[in-house]
């Protein structure tokens, strides 16, 4: 047989084949796919946590490296630990000095008269015989000698000072370093005011996981109501990623203790699909508004002049202003509506700190943490899906 | 129990496994996964082996959906997803470290009547999966995915003579278990 008819046949059987297999389904005996969200939310988990490791080593090389940077302040004198060495002696020889003789002196005298009766309204005038002339030495400009120090004796100290002058340094330093103390001091015990901008996302990963804590499971037939309308979820919701926006107010309580409140707005944003008074299936889109109010300790477990590293444990309280509610039918048309809602929402934050003081009365900080979102009966939302939470807040802080 | 939800178009359905949305994903899974195990049967050496790959190629297609830009059939992204996840791991195996070049079988093809009368479609693939790994795989991705032998010596890392005469190994152990049948 040709080769080419041999090559024609096996492309004709390879076309049969392949026409056979095209549509050819074998069914499984066993369902895999709990095995395969289990897989996809292990993924997710490892990707949260090697995103986690690489913030956590990059802040940990800036603190190693700003610790090693940093300018290092100059020790100060101790007096009380210094040995006792004697103080440093410089010794000159004496300068003799010539007594200066003005070439002419000065005398004073009378013309030689007869010693006359004293008179009272008369001056004494003496004469020169009789008392001895008195020179007045006026000391002309003294020429200049210039005397070479025959041997100076210096004894070991620290600093070639006087035993005065090296004392006065000391006092001077304590009197520094006193200085720097208080003058630190005052800088830490200051108040601060922080703006802040939040991260947020669930530790278990995913953001469609039934939360059994949500008020109403989708698919269940079970509804709730949003003002005067009952809403039964029919799919999952996906819930978008928080934005959380917040103002804090921190002041010093202690050495490295400082405790802060402030105000926090964060908007919760959530799609899913639900049937609407048991009629009619519409597209939900659902917004709650919360303000709350964090109360927070930060215990620093690094500092220097530009650099702080802090622990901070702390909660908030949490009201929803509203739930904004929009309700998209089948034939595009849509009903919004602003509900409000009962209850509030308490939180449990636990973290690390890491400050940049870039300027006297301005900073930089970041704030990673885990939040724990305690169950309250809210609305649907990110935090009811997954209660464990990382955040990162990241923002301003301004010294007053 | 909840029911998924039928999507109207295959845009549909795509856009909500892309938002993660784990109804959508359940639909495609029910939707896809006999077909695509049947992929999967035809490459791997076991029904047990058959069903990881089956795992990992849908973990694969949920996590890479964002990168199906809607050229092409989405059911041929999938497959090719799935035969990628297999040679992987035949790859590991290495179930063609020893091919070498041989002299090219001048086999001859059975008739296409006696394919037709002898063979159903399921008994395609149950022939297909008898066929030793080594050279199984070489005929699916010639025969199947239409890879060139060329395209077929970098997917696996043999040579462009050694695709071929896997190749005609796979026409040669075809050719005689038709005979017996």
């Amino acid at each position: 047989m040709e080769e080419k008819d041999m090559h024609k046949g096996w492309e004709e059987f390879e076309d049969r084949i392949r026409e056979a297999m095209q549509d050819v389904e074998v069914p499984l005996d066993v369902d895999l796919f709990p095995n395969i969200q289990e897989a996809l939310q292990r993924r997710q988990w490892v990707r949260l946590v090697r995103r986690v490791g690489v913030s956590v080593a990059a802040a940990a090389v800036l603190v190693v490296g700003w610790i090693a940077l940093a300018p290092q302040t100059e020790p100060t004198i101790d007096v009380l630990s210094q040995p006792e060495t004697p103080m440093a002696v410089v010794t000159e020889p004496v300068q003799s000095v010539e007594p200066v003789v003005v070439s002419e002196p000065v005398v004073v005298s009378e013309p030689e008269k007869m010693a006359e009766p004293v008179k009272k309204s008369e001056p004494v005038v003496l004469s020169k015989s009789v008392v001895p002339s008195v020179e007045t030495v006026v000391p002309a400009e003294e020429p200049k000698e210039e005397v070479a120090p025959k041997s100076v004796d210096v004894v070991a100290k620290q600093g070639d000072e006087t035993p005065q002058a090296a004392q006065k340094t000391i006092a001077e330093n304590l009197y520094l370093a006193q200085a720097d103390e208080t003058s630190a001091a005052q800088t830490r015990r200051n108040w601060s005011m922080g703006l802040a901008s939040t991260l947020q996302g669930g530790l278990t990963g995913g953001t469609n996981n039934y939360n059994p804590m949500a008020s109403v499971a989708p698919g269940s037939g079970q509804s709730f109501q949003v003002g005067e309308r009952s809403l039964q979820p029919l799919t999952t919701p996906t819930h978008h990623f928080p934005l959380t926006l917040a103002v804090q107010l921190q002041w010093s309580l202690a050495e490295n203790w400082s405790m802060g409140t402030g105000l926090s707005y964060s908007r919760l944003h959530s799609q899913y699909e639900a049937l609407h008074n048991n009629q009619l299936q519409v597209d939900v889109d659902q917004t709650l508004h919360y303000l709350g109010i964090p109360l927070f300790f930060n215990y620093s477990i690094l500092r220097n002049q530009h650099l702080n590293v802090y622990a901070s444990v702390g909660g908030m309280v949490e009201k929803a202003l509203c739930m904004d509610f929009q309700l998209r039918d089948l034939s595009n048309k849509v009903i919004r509506e602003c509900v409000s809602v009962n209850g509030v929402q308490t939180s449990l934050h636990l973290g690390l700190g890491l400050e940049y003081r870039f300027l006297q009365w301005m900073g930089l900080f970041v704030d990673p943490s885990l939040a724990y979102y305690f169950d309250h009966q809210q609305p649907m939302n990110l935090r009811t899906a997954q209660s464990l939470q990382m955040r990162l807040d990241v923002g301003l802080r301004f010294f007053l | 129990m909840f029911a998924p939800k039928p999507y109207k178009s295959e845009t549909e359905l795509i856009d909500a496994c892309k938002k993660h949305n784990r109804s959508a994903q359940r639909y495609l899974y029910d939707k896809y996964s006999a077909r695509m195990y049947a992929v999967c049967l035809k490459y791997a050496r076991s029904a047990e082996v058959a069903k990881d790959y089956l795992q990992d190629g849908f973990v694969t297609v949920f996590t890479r959906m964002d990168s199906y830009s809607g050229e092409g059939s989405f059911e041929g992204w999938m497959r090719k997803i799935f035969v990628n996840v297999a040679l992987m791991d035949l790859r590991k195996v290495d179930v063609l470290g020893d091919a070498k070049d041989v002299t090219e079988l001048r086999a001859e093809a059975p008739r296409i009547d006696d394919v037709s009368a002898k063979l159903e479609n399921k008994d395609v693939l149950r022939l297909i999966t008898e066929m030793p790994i080594g050279f199984r795989t070489v005929f699916n991705l010639s025969v199947f995915e239409g890879y060139s032998h060329q395209e077929i010596s970098e997917k696996l890392g043999i040579s462009e003579g050694a695709s071929r005469s896997q190749l005609c190994r796979a026409r040669g152990w075809l050719q005689q278990r038709m005979q017996k049948l």
